[in-house]
């Protein structure tokens, strides 16, 4: 009775259009209520206990860097970038368009800042050299998507805090992951650029011409070296990492490219934290719900549940992928990370999979829940942009999902693409 | 008189949030900063912006409230008619309401035990309940709001979905464009 109060309560709050954060809260509270099993104190007091952590707060920071880094002209550079590598190919402009999102994924933490920033570049470029605009958008939702798999990523942070797993050793073992991902979508668009004919730039770039290109994005292109190669060097936490790339952030774009003017940053903190807060009024509330869950022994009949279905692992993994695609297609991302994670972690633990190596699973399931009609976040986002319909998008997704699906797959099986990295550099 | 008062409703949480994400950004970067280059490590600098970490995602909360941010799943209520549809919105925000005043009341107490139990801060010794007292301030806030909100929301029931879901800021346009379906990011 209790798991039904707090998860129906959940359900029906949640699509009453209460915020979802507090949808979660006033579910435990009305279990409290009901039941008695947590004191309200202890709940109330999570509020602050659950914020008050080192790491969490690289979410803010990351959040931060990425919206100083798009206003900055950070992103017009990296396009540029891969612009004269990939441009003259077949499909070159969609060649580009996810490379560029591979980069700026390695500088952003989430997907829909990675749509935003990129799509509004290549969507018009890629209507005149006559795309499908279906593909187009379709493609920049998509390859989008990849901001959240490519550290740094708020997924990734959240899923560290939730599954108490080190943020650094996520953010290796996504590397792998995330560049799979987009090169199975270069595959793709290759494959069908060349059967609608899509033809490359004619103009080919000389090694200088490249070169140029290359110094002009320098200071963008430092970027992910500043954030990854500190961290693993052990120079920064991930939390500090976050602070220098906002620090980096103020200091290229309002002085260097000189894109934001100093009247202008104020906006720019403003809409941070408060994008941040929205996302993370959930993380108050999750303290006093994993304690029900844990006092309820939730994750041990869900876990008796699904090992009943079948004692092959293989196939229980599989579930798991699907459980986590559906969920990642309703749910709010960050809200299905604190929810699932505790109850889905033993069962694969006790199964053999690293808690690492599923954090990078849940992270690539959920994001393609972001561009999975009819609700993915992306795909709004990228409609706003392109002006297509969602209809029209939603038809034009569904061969990026497979490729995508597959290559998580891949990611599932062979745990060597999420753990080769960390085994490496952690020892 | 007014002018401050229509500022300060616009305006409020602002007035710490900025300075706050601010100064905890140059905070992490001079802690940074002293370890590599100074060799030098700051004890305080941690702990200190944790704790405005806390107090700004809770005036970011109320601030939410302000400009209609938090992420809400709208698939479900859009099937109704408009006149549902703005009741469940209204709906949504009396049980947000409830929350948020069980919360503050909650919280408040939270943070006057603490006070009774003396504890301080590791480093920098300050009273702890100062640390706790970012969820009462911020739920009260959040309280206000939402009043405001119900309040606008009420008086304006026929006028258009937007312009009933949305109370207008009075300086500037409200240039954030409203959140879909599962909201900004992740």
């Amino acid at each position: 009775m209790t798991s039904v109060i707090l998860f129906g309560g959940f359900i029906l709050f949640s699509m009453l259009s209460v915020p979802i954060g507090i949808s979660l809260g006033l579910a435990v509270m009305g279990t409290i209520f009901y039941s008695g099993i947590v004191d309200i104190t202890f709940f109330a007091q999570g509020l602050t206990t659950a914020m008050d952590s080192f790491p969490l707060m690289a979410a803010v920071f990351f959040i931060l860097a990425g919206d100083l880094m798009g206003k900055g002209g950070i992103s017009k550079r990296l396009l540029k970038v891969a612009d004269v590598f990939f441009g003259h190919h077949t499909g070159g402009l969609a060649l580009v368009t996810v490379v560029a999102c591979m980069f700026f994924a390695a500088i952003s933490g989430t997907g829909s800042a990675t749509v935003a920033a990129i799509g509004t570049m290549v969507i018009p470029e890629m209507t005149k050299k006559n795309y499908d605009k279906g593909f187009s958008s379709a493609l920049i939702a998509s390859s989008g998507s990849i901001g959240a798999m490519i550290p740094p990523s708020i997924t990734m942070v959240i899923y560290g805090v939730t599954a108490g797993v080190s943020i650094t050793a996520i953010f290796l073992a996504g590397i792998l992951p995330g560049i799979l991902v987009g090169i199975s979508l270069m595959i793709y668009s290759y494959i069908i650029s060349k059967k609608n004919d899509y033809k490359g730039e004619d103009k080919r770039y000389s090694l200088k011409e490249k070169l140029s290109v290359i110094n002009e994005a320098k200071w963008s292109l430092l970027v992910p070296v500043i954030i990854l190669g500190g961290i693993y060097g052990g120079i920064f936490t991930p939390t500090e990492a976050a602070a220098a790339a906002v620090i980096y952030g103020y200091i290229i774009g309002v002085f260097v490219y000189k894109e934001i003017k100093l009247v202008e940053l104020p906006d720019v903190i403003l809409r941070s934290g408060l994008i941040t807060a929205t996302v993370l009024v959930i993380i108050g509330t999750s303290a006093g719900f994993g304690r029900i869950l844990t006092l309820e022994r939730i994750p041990e009949l869900i876990a008796n549940f699904i090992v009943g279905v079948s004692s092959n692992k293989y196939i229980i993994f599989i579930l798991i992928n699907l459980l986590l695609l559906a969920v990642g297609t309703f749910m709010e991302t960050l809200a299905a990370v604190i929810i699932l994670t505790p109850i889905l972690l033993p069962i694969v633990t006790a199964l053999g999979m690293s808690p690492v190596q599923f954090g990078i699973i849940m992270v690539i399931n959920l994001a393609i829940g972001f561009v999975t009609p009819p609700l993915g976040a992306n795909l709004f986002v990228s409609c706003q942009i392109s002006g297509v319909s969602f209809e029209r998008i939603s038809r034009s997704i569904i061969p990026f999902i497979l490729v995508m699906a597959a290559a998580l797959m891949l990611i599932t099986f062979i745990p060597e693409i999420s753990m080769f990295l960390p085994n490496l550099l952690m020892k | 008189m007014k002018k401050i008062l229509t500022w300060l409703d616009d305006y409020f949480e602002s007035i710490f949030m900025v300075p706050l994400l601010f100064s905890m950004s140059i905070i992490i970067g001079i802690q940074v900063f002293m370890r590599y280059v100074a060799k030098n490590s700051l004890a305080w600098s941690e702990e200190v912006s944790r704790y405005m970490f806390i107090y700004l995602m809770y005036f970011g909360i109320s601030y939410g409230v302000r400009k209609g941010r938090h992420i809400r799943i709208l698939v479900f209520t859009n099937l109704f008619s408009l006149r549902v549809r703005k009741t469940l919105m209204l709906i949504s925000d009396i049980l947000f309401l409830i929350f948020a005043v069980i919360i503050t009341l909650q919280s408040t107490e939270v943070a006057q035990l603490i006070a009774r139990l003396g504890q301080i801060t590791a480093s920098t010794e300050i009273s702890m309940s100062v640390v706790y007292s970012a969820v009462p301030i911020g739920f009260t806030l959040v309280s206000i709001r939402l009043i405001q909100n119900l309040v606008y929301k009420i008086r304006n029931f026929s006028s258009p979905f937007e312009t009933f879901n949305h109370r207008p800021m009075h300086g500037i346009k409200n240039t954030i464009p409203a959140v879909g379906n599962s909201g900004e990011d992740k």
